[in-house]
């Protein structure tokens, strides 16, 4: 389960519930969020062995900050920007380049084992692609793609203009045409096209 | 090229740019309805498009992970739940020497009338030259040591039960981040010489706790609460 269904209650209804420190309704939010978190945390940082940590600190705030929350605003736009900010933090940490491998991390993680995870790295093209972008525009990609914001959001969650979100997406897209030129025919980002 | 032909195209850059929101869905009504407009006049960005459609039906078919989430949740609120046992421990005792202050307070304003006030400064000054008179003398130092349990407590835990004393210069936040680590809880402290007395969960064991708590530089102490069955009880600290 990675959004509501129809019966369930909204991700405003939870944090709202979550003020009241209802467990129960911070576990459905968790549960909700768990494997939209991984996939973003995963292919922003690509760091394997922090994704859990990130995560509980990304839910811990939700937890702790719940009446802070705008009941106007979206609530997957609070926590892809706390998500954003806790990824930024792990990887300044990091030494440039610094990651665990894959095989070494499966150990660290609970229940990865026999899961999707192996074929995410091995068999997804995609996750290549990621590797190759700067995390900034791998945030802007997944977030477009993935989870089907718009860029205002997106801005919203990155603290930047519109405009900047625009430009990282340009900047990914020429990049992904650049790396997979036979998936992604050169369509010339720089040119301009003919009218019919 | 007629003029509607040359209004549609004239934006191709701004909408070159809008393309993967196109894609993805989100825009609203009046952009959507520019981009499609557009890309009735340009083959460029119906190609761009297509592109952007296979990108985004790519990041789609990404295998789901089938990681289940509950341990992470457990560790979780077990960190939650160590952060407000501290929290509601200290609050407990904040409000012990708030309620002992205001009951002085209440015991020494009715007799603390300016006429008093005299007295006390002349007791005061007498107490200062008393202090420097014997401040040369060598006093015995009278240390008192405090063991980190209390004979009396012991029947109140188990085996499961870890004895904790934090380095100074750890949070709230850390210390209930380390006891999630082992998904413990506070079931004891701090006591006033700063221990904590935690709970490992069933299922891990002991030793492994203790390894975990031993080898973490914010931890100064870590024994378990109760001698270990075969091991003599030899003072960790």
């Amino acid at each position: 389960m990675s959004k509501a269904q129809p019966g369930e209650p909204g991700d405003n209804d939870l944090i709202l519930r979550i003020c009241s420190a209802d467990e129960v309704a911070f576990e459905t939010l968790y549960k909700r969020y768990y494997p939209r978190l991984f996939r973003f945390v995963f292919r922003v940082t690509r760091h394997l062995d922090q994704i859990e940590e990130i995560i509980n600190d990304v839910m811990y705030v939700v937890w702790k900050r719940a009446s802070s929350f705008q009941p106007e605003a979206r609530a997957s736009t609070w926590i892809f920007g706390i998500a954003h900010k806790k990824c930024l933090k792990s990887m300044s940490g990091r030494l440039p380049g610094e990651h665990l491998e894959l095989e070494d991390a499966i150990d660290l993680i609970p229940g990865v084992q026999d899961s999707g995870l192996q074929n995410l790295e091995l068999e997804d093209w995609v996750s290549v692609a990621f590797s190759k972008l700067p995390a900034d525009q791998r945030t802007v990609l997944e977030l477009t793609y993935q989870q089907g914001l718009h860029y205002s959001e997106i801005a919203q969650i990155m603290d930047c203009p519109e405009n900047t979100v625009k430009t990282r997406m340009f900047n990914a897209r020429k990049k992904l045409k650049s790396l997979f030129p036979d998936f992604l025919p050169e369509s010339s980002a720089d040119n301009r096209g003919n009218p019919l | 090229m007629n003029t509607r032909q040359s209004s549609a195209y004239s934006g191709h850059d701004e909408i070159w740019l809008l393309i993967p929101w196109y894609a993805n869905g989100s825009l609203g009504d009046s952009e959507r309805a520019r981009v499609k407009a557009h890309l009735q006049a340009c083959l460029v960005c119906r190609r761009e498009l297509a592109n952007q459609a296979m990108l985004a039906k790519q990041l789609e078919q990404t295998p789901q992970l089938g990681i289940s989430c509950k341990p992470s949740f457990e560790r979780l609120m077990s960190r939650i739940h160590g952060e407000e046992a501290i929290k509601a421990n200290r609050n407990s005792q904040t409000q012990d020497k708030a309620q002992w202050l205001e009951n002085l307070n209440r015991w020494l304003f009715p007799h603390f009338t300016p006429k008093h006030l005299s007295a006390v400064f002349a007791t005061g000054l007498l107490a200062i030259a008393l202090a420097l008179l014997f401040s040369g003398t060598p006093f015995n130092e009278i240390k008192t040591y405090h063991t980190v349990a209390n004979s009396n407590s012991l029947d109140r835990f188990t085996t499961s039960d870890i004895r904790v004393i934090f380095a100074d210069q750890v949070t709230e936040r850390e210390i209930g981040k380390l006891i999630g680590s082992i998904q413990g809880n506070i079931v004891d402290g701090p006591n006033p010489a700063g221990v904590y007395t935690i709970r490992v969960a069933d299922g891990m064991p002991l030793t492994q706790a203790l390894n975990q708590l031993r080898g973490n530089k914010s931890i100064i102490f870590a024994e378990p609460a109760l001698p270990q069955a075969g091991k003599p009880n030899g003072g960790g600290g």
